[in-house]
């Protein structure tokens, strides 16, 4: 219990630290990347990560409308990632990151829609296309060259901590 | 049989992306609001913490209100990594420890696309309304 909740607040951390340090790179992010590895290798302990890395952001940015789509977004690819789980292709899962790109806009929208009405989440959609698609450009460019190499050492990592 | 069945839906996956990629940039290219050359005529208004305001009526040929705002002198050009942040407008600065900020609106409405990315036409009118409370 104590060893998963140290590692669900590193990870937590390490999450953080990683989308602080490309964030003045537009929609060019490692969280993606990390949601998916850490989901596939150590499974549920991804809501305890996602958990502090969302309060992390909050903390540092200021619990804007962007935090409200954090709040179902990283948990949503968790979900996604879960669901594929048993995919082990770096094509398919930089698909799949590059799928989340892309849509990242479409669904933070919702909160759009909610606060300013149909007008207000069409245009915060249409307006964050380029952003969505250079999101779902670096996600799949990012996937796809480091999956397999961050799988194999995450999970001799989590070996030797669980053994 | 498996790895065909997996090589087929990783190429239909592909496939599908790159379909919704190119739908997703003819629709931006389809409902991309496009600046008006020339010269346009637009309105900002400063309205201040006591109340007061401040009309600029300006004359330019600037595609977007970030142009505006900074080429008249109206706000300080506070760049940060998000863009254009205005902390000062008509020589009144807000004082984020109180939470103020100036708050962007068109027509007495909410915008939604920062500074930058709002593009101006002839006749718009603006306003920059010292805000209390996030």
């Amino acid at each position: 219990m104590a060893l998963d909740i140290c590692l669900m607040a590193i990870l937590g951390v390490v999450v953080y630290v990683l989308q602080v340090a490309l964030g003045f790179l537009p929609n060019i992010e490692l969280v993606s990347l990390c949601v998916v590895l850490f989901t596939l290798v150590f499974g549920k302990r991804i809501i305890g990560i996602l958990a502090v890395f969302i309060l992390l952001e909050g903390l540092t940015f200021g619990f804007g409308t962007w935090w409200f789509m954090y709040l179902y977004l990283w948990p949503l690819l968790a979900l996604v990632t879960y669901f594929f789980r048993r995919m082990d292709s770096s094509l398919g899962w930089a698909m799949l990151s590059g799928a989340f790109g892309l849509l990242f806009g479409a669904l933070g929208s919702i909160v759009y829609f909610v606060i300013g009405g149909v007008g207000g989440g069409v245009a915060y959609f249409l307006s964050g296309i380029p952003y969505d698609i250079t999101h779902c450009i670096g996600n799949f460019i990012l996937m796809l060259l480091l999956y397999k190499k961050l799988r194999n050492l995450l999970e001799k990592l989590r070996d030797k901590i669980y053994m | 049989m498996t790895k065909t069945k997996n090589r087929k839906g990783l190429v239909i996956g592909a496939i599908v992306l790159v379909i919704v990629i190119a739908l997703f940039g003819i629709i931006y290219s389809m409902t991309k609001p496009e600046a008006n050359a020339g010269e346009k005529n637009i309105t900002v208004t400063v309205i201040h913490k006591d109340l007061t305001e401040k009309v600029f009526d300006v004359q330019t040929d600037a595609e977007n209100l970030e142009e505006v705002l900074i080429g008249e002198k109206i706000v300080e050009d506070n760049q940060t990594e998000f863009g254009l942040y205005i902390l000062t407008a008509d020589g009144e600065t807000v004082n984020e420890m109180n939470q103020e900020w100036w708050c962007i609106t068109k027509d007495g409405e909410t915008l939604f696309t920062g500074a930058k990315d709002t593009l101006i036409a002839d006749g718009d009118k603006y306003e920059l309304t010292f805000t209390t409370g996030w």
